[in-house]
């Protein structure tokens, strides 16, 4: 080789800058503003508030007192709403997400039509189609089944949603993976079902909590098919208590706050499953 | 090792081609690999070797030509291939362990998926080639758990796990750090002395001097020479054969009077308007001759 001989002068650098605060000591300042102005915000917030009206209005005992017990059913029936809708939704998501993967252009087909024509409706449209609209059309008796009918408005929205999300799970695990599975004599089928579809299950675990958490709060839309007292969820009884004369804004919020006993433990359950998918990543 | 083979042959592969759209890889293949037979596949990046051992067990499909595997015609629409693919065992570059599952679930799987055995005769014979590797102590780990030699050495017990009649070897060492390189080629040579039929794309010139019965050089999609291991490796005929060695053998001699000198090479073997792959220059630096230590476990 005839290169010339790299030459390096060691030295010194020289940082200093006359008259300008060091980086950290700029950032200190920025954040010392930042806490100013939040405290100054409580402060103005505290002192402009009605504290009486607000005690009367938000913190009133006598009204969870007196629509308490009516809280447990509406809490119920939400989950079980919920529940069955996510079952319909990833049974139907997964069979959709797989015809979209198919080879056989005719499912790829279907499976874009359904996709795109149930993302595209909203959800209050498909659950009014569910409980009237279709029923009447066809000349169909759905059984009176409040349950059943949610389950399948709200499933076959969620289905459009999750299948997409399952597609790109099932997408993202690596091609290595099937060639390792197919090479050892497993078919097709048994490819999917026992090493790509468990591998995607933990890449759409986000996604999918997502989309539960939706489900969740769509089950509020159930209102519109009437129904009794017995099968009020937790929107509905919201609204009921909303027009009591000692209800009032404390026990719509305490109902409001039950989606948060649903949507918190799913979220810690989610990042614990996470977690425990760790090492077998 | 006996370089004189007379067994039945296992794979026989004639007039190959194989095209992905424009991009010709494969430009009429005739391969042969007997019974017992070592087979390393040599040669630059980008020659054709891997899809050549991907269309043995029909991982890619050929365009054109016949590949028989154990006296099945591959290539004939209406073979069960699930089935021929369970007597040929196949191990990557990058290892494709099955990361959901612990080293024995692993080896289990396609044995009770495919073969049918029970778990509990599958699960004796995972271990019994988990101890083949040096690796029945890890078998409760996730491969995520495990060094890349010892996956790769995973790999191999789970292939072999099926008891297949051919191996096919796909760049193993090539994803490795170079401490780990010798444990899984140990593996394999003991493999090889065992008698099994393997078929290796490799870039470690000594493994394929010391174990292979036969060394095929390919370059550009056909086979330039093919020959007892010693010979093609040590003695090669043909000038790309030669300059290619020596790059892959000597990478710190190469001259600055030298660079680009492969390139001349193959520009004059196969004109521009031919050659459908850009090729790298130059061999890999990650393969060196030497003695292949012998590794007792």
């Amino acid at each position: 080789m005839s290169h010339d001989a790299v030459t390096t002068s060691p030295g010194e650098l020289d940082l200093s800058s006359p008259g300008r605060m060091s980086p950290r000591q700029r950032a200190n300042l920025t954040r010392g503003i930042q806490y100013g102005i939040l405290v100054l915000v409580v402060i103005l917030v505290a002192a402009k508030l009605d504290w009486q009206s607000f005690n009367d209005n938000f913190l009133s005992l006598e009204a969870v007192r007196k629509v308490g017990g009516r809280v447990p059913r509406a809490l119920g029936n939400t989950l079980i709403y919920t529940l069955c809708a996510f079952i319909l939704s990833l049974s139907l998501g997964l069979v959709l997400a797989l015809m979209k993967l198919s080879q056989v252009t005719v499912y790829r087909w279907l499976a874009t039509a359904y996709i795109e024509f149930f993302r595209g409706l909203p959800a209050l449209m498909v659950v009014f189609a569910v409980g009237y609209g279709v029923p009447l059309a066809l000349g169909v008796k759905l059984p009176n089944n409040i349950t059943l009918k949610v389950a399948l408005a709200l499933g076959m929205v969620s289905a459009a949603y999750l299948a997409e999300s399952l597609r790109a799970g099932i997408q993202a695990v690596p091609k290595g993976q099937v060639e390792a599975a197919r090479s050892l004599g497993m078919s097709h089928g048994q490819t999917m079902v026992s090493v790509v579809i468990p591998q995607a299950i933990r890449i759409v675990l986000p996604p999918v909590t997502n989309e539960i958490i939706l489900l969740t709060k769509d089950t509020s839309l159930c209102y519109v098919l009437g129904l009794t007292t017995a099968e009020y969820e937790l929107a509905k009884q919201a609204r009921e208590v909303l027009k009591e004369p000692n209800g009032g804004i404390t026990a719509f919020f305490l109902i409001g706050a039950c989606y948060l006993i649903i949507t918190l433990p799913l979220g810690f359950l989610v990042r614990r499953m996470e977690r425990s998918f760790g090492k077998a990543k | 090792m006996a370089s004189t083979i007379t067994g039945r042959p296992v794979v026989q592969i004639t007039g190959l081609h194989k095209a992905f759209g424009d991009n010709h890889v494969l430009k009429g293949i005739d391969l042969t690999i007997h019974e017992r037979e070592v087979v390393c596949v040599i040669g630059p990046s980008g020659s054709g070797k891997s899809t050549l051992l991907r269309c043995v067990n029909l991982l890619e499909r050929p365009t054109v030509g016949s590949v028989q595997v154990l006296g099945v015609e591959m290539t004939d629409r209406d073979v069960n291939i699930d089935k021929v693919r369970t007597h040929v065992g196949m191990v990557f570059q990058q290892f494709n362990l099955f990361p959901h599952k612990t080293v024995l679930g692993n080896l289990v799987l396609a044995q009770v998926k495919v073969l049918k055995r029970s778990t509990e005769e599958a699960t004796a014979i995972a271990l019994r080639n988990l101890e083949q590797v040096g690796l029945a102590e890890r078998q409760a780990a996730y491969p995520s758990q495990l060094s890349g030699g010892q996956q790769q050495r995973v790999a191999i017990a789970r292939a072999l796990s099926m008891d297949p009649k051919l191996m096919l070897f796909d760049e193993p060492t090539s994803a490795l750090d170079p401490e780990l390189v010798g444990d899984v080629l140990a593996v394999m040579r003991d493999l090889a002395q065992a008698g099994m039929t393997m078929m290796v794309v490799t870039h470690e010139m000594a493994f394929a001097r010391d174990v292979g019965d036969r060394v095929v050089f390919m370059d550009d999609g056909m086979i330039v020479e093919d020959g007892p291991a010693a010979q093609v490796i040590t003695n090669p005929r043909t000038e790309r054969a030669r300059v290619f060695l020596h790059r892959v053998l000597h990478p710190t001699e190469v001259d600055d009077a030298e660079l680009g000198q492969t390139d001349e090479i193959r520009a004059q073997a196969h004109p521009p308007a031919q050659r459908s792959r850009g090729l790298l220059p130059g061999g890999h630096g990650d393969a060196a001759v030497g003695p292949l230590k012998h590794k007792d476990h």
